[in-house]
């Protein structure tokens, strides 16, 4: 499956080049878990996790086409 | 003892009392709304001479507290017809507290003239000055400081106050002494300016701060509550590098960020203007990304904004008033949007008011979503005083009053803040049953239903939200009459040691006793002054209603509409369901 990482904040320095997403490709049964470290980032940095702007965990199961969205702690108003 | 400053401008006189039994243990909203319940008629004109406007400072002003300088302004609002009160950072607030003056209560009407009140370490007067009159505020405050010290605070209305728009807002000036931090919500400026006055100006020279009633205690847990605000990931990290902006990405993200008018809660052009992009630009510019509103904050989440041509446009620019007027809007330009803000910050109006207002007249087509020049022109328009600027200066339900359109996002003829309560429902639930109107600080339940602070809850789920929104509306009030920053909440929901030494200091400072058991109580009592006021108003269970459109149009991409029962609002406000006997 092809899914779709984007870190945001401090998580983003992760990426190489200024970059702001990244496409994966993932083997079937893959979690958040596997999209993180797949990108490079270290998997206790993100705090809040989306998948398709739904909350999740790390340990959540990613079908192909998902878009993950990663955040440190973050607040504000 | 701290002193309650009693100013009536019809009889231009200025009375200094030491602050009755019944007002010493309140700053902040406690004292605001106190002081309007007990004194102004709740049923009266919010521009007659009988309403009253009470500024407060905190229970910590003057001290070294860090983030305790915020600034109280209550009143009964022209826009909501309830009770207001409205808070800022800036300086005035600590400089309330070196000058021992906890209120300022101003009463009546000036028949002619313009006013302005000054304090300083011998007393207060009233002073005429008719050439500030309609003045922008960055004129105002350099000919204020020019004539009562150039250190001085001010707390000033712009022209849109002086001609009583309802979204006018009531400015405190920062640090470098710009007129850019606001009480903004609610019109408190039209009634400040309906007063005729102008300003209130602070010096402080030869003033020390107030000392505590146990110095040791205080200055330990002063300490304290700074290695709790830096070792806290939102107030140490998040803020400071990215200020409150950093949350465009993820409330985008949550699909919860209001687009076009609250059309979509996703916006395509998030990215050119989220908290990441900012950072960026005013680095860029040699502009500041991380700025204090008031001294001796740790936090530090406001900004110093330049425009392309290296010239000050704003100092903090915000995640309110980028949303209200970027995806609001559809405008997708950083630049326009800080100009806009520069212009609200001349005329001394609310940008979250103005700039949905703005997103009313693009949804009736009198400019299209996304037309930045012609949002630029609207605000113009406002400040020249036209019949469509003056409904746009009024707020969003004026601007739709006269545009003929109904779809308007307001609670209570209060717009709306960055937050679609389909998507965060237990936001729709603050800002339908807040006493407040719409308001997002007043029950911010985007903390624990996205942020992960103080626990979590599913955004979209129904049940939990009340009772979510009920606890926090609580706890907020209680924070707003300590009188710190709100920002303060995120260590506080997460870590014992920072709520302890935030009391400790009040204990330290005032010799109490006060323990965090003690703060629901004092919230709960604050939101029964102000419901009764409301009551006695003519608000009613209607009031506390979103618009019937988030009942019905599903907001993409989550597609649901805003479900929570109304027995639940209801509950939330202490009304009794339906046929029973109140007890």
């Amino acid at each position: 499956m092809t899914v779709d990482v984007r870190p945001f904040a401090t998580l983003r320095r992760h990426l190489p080049g200024g970059e702001t997403a990244l496409r994966i490709r993932l083997g079937d049964g893959a979690t958040v878990r596997d999209a993180v470290r797949r990108a490079g980032i270290p998997e206790e940095s993100p705090r809040i996790v989306m998948v398709n702007g739904r909350l999740a965990t790390l340990d959540a199961a990613l079908a192909d086409g998902d878009a993950v969205s990663l955040f440190p702690a973050v607040g504000g108003g | 003892m701290e002193k309650i400053l009693k100013v009536d401008m019809g009889e231009r006189s200025v009375r200094v009392e030491e602050l009755p039994e019944g007002l010493r243990r309140l700053g902040g909203r406690g004292f605001t709304s106190s002081v309007v319940s007990a004194e102004t008629p709740p049923g009266c004109d919010p521009f007659s001479s009988e309403n009253v406007l009470v500024i407060a400072c905190g229970l910590l002003a003057g001290t070294a507290a860090s983030t305790a300088g915020r600034l109280s302004v209550g009143t009964k609002s022209p826009l909501t017809g309830g009770i207001k009160e409205s808070n800022a950072g800036g300086t005035a607030g600590h400089a309330m507290g070196r000058l021992g003056v906890r209120g300022i209560v101003v009463r009546g009407a000036a028949r002619e003239g313009t006013w302005v009140l000054v304090i300083d370490r011998d007393g207060a007067r009233l002073e005429r000055r008719d050439d500030l009159r309609l003045a922008e505020s960055y004129a105002a405050v350099a000919a204020l400081r020019s004539s009562y010290g150039g250190d001085a605070s001010v707390i000033l209305v712009g022209p849109a106050g002086e001609r009583r728009l309802k979204a006018a807002s009531v400015i405190v000036t920062d640090p470098e002494g710009r007129p850019t931090r606001h009480c903004g919500r609610g019109g408190t400026g039209a009634v400040m300016g309906s007063k005729g006055l102008k300003a209130v100006v602070l010096d402080t020279r030869g003033t020390r701060p107030p000392a505590p009633a146990d110095r040791g205690a205080f200055a330990m847990h002063a300490k304290r509550f700074v290695e709790a605000l830096r070792a806290h990931p939102v107030t140490g990290e998040a803020l400071p590098a990215y200020g409150t902006n950093v949350l465009a990405n993820i409330i985008n993200e949550a699909g919860a960020y209001p687009t076009r008018c609250f059309s979509s809660g996703r916006f395509e052009g998030t990215e050119k203007v989220s908290g990441e992009t900012m950072r960026d630009v005013i680095i860029e510019r040699g502009g500041s990304p991380t700025h204090v509103c008031q001294p001796g904050c740790v936090i530090r989440c406001s900004n110093v904004y330049l425009g392309p041509d290296g010239g000050h446009l704003a100092s903090g620019l915000e995640y309110e008033s980028i949303w209200a007027n970027g995806a609001n809007c559809g405008i997708d330009d950083l630049d326009v949007i800080a100009r806009l803000d520069r212009l609200y910050d001349e005329l001394g109006i609310d940008s979250i008011e103005t700039g949905v207002a703005i997103g009313v007249a693009m949804q009736a087509g009198v400019i299209p979503f996304g037309d930045g020049e012609g949002a630029l022109r609207l605000a113009g328009e406002i400040a020249a005083g036209t019949p469509l600027g003056t409904a746009l200066g009024n707020g969003a339900a004026a601007a739709g009053a006269r545009l003929g359109c109904a779809r308007v996002p307001v609670v209570k003829g209060q717009a709306l803040p960055a937050y679609d309560p389909r998507a965060i429902k237990g936001m729709g639930v603050t800002y339908a049953t807040s006493t407040m109107g719409a308001d997002h600080t007043a029950g911010y339940a985007v903390a624990t239903s996205i942020l992960n602070c103080g626990g979590s809850l599913d955004p979209l789920a129904t049940e939990g939200q009340a009772a979510l929104s009920k606890r926090l509306q609580a706890a907020t009030a209680a924070l707003d009459s300590i009188g710190v920053c709100l920002f303060v909440a995120f260590p506080v929901l997460d870590d014992p040691a920072a709520l302890e030494s935030l009391l400790g200091m009040v204990n330290a400072r005032h010799g109490w006793g006060m323990t965090a058991a003690d703060l629901p109580a004092m919230g709960e009592e604050i939101l029964r002054i102000e419901r009764r006021f409301n009551a006695a108003a003519g608000l009613t269970a209607a009031d506390d209603r979103l618009p019937a459109f988030f009942l019905t149009e599903p907001l993409e991409p989550h597609r649901h509409v805003f479900d929570i029962p109304e027995r639940e609002l209801d509950e939330v406000c202490g009304r009794p369901p339906e046929g029973a006997e109140r007890p």
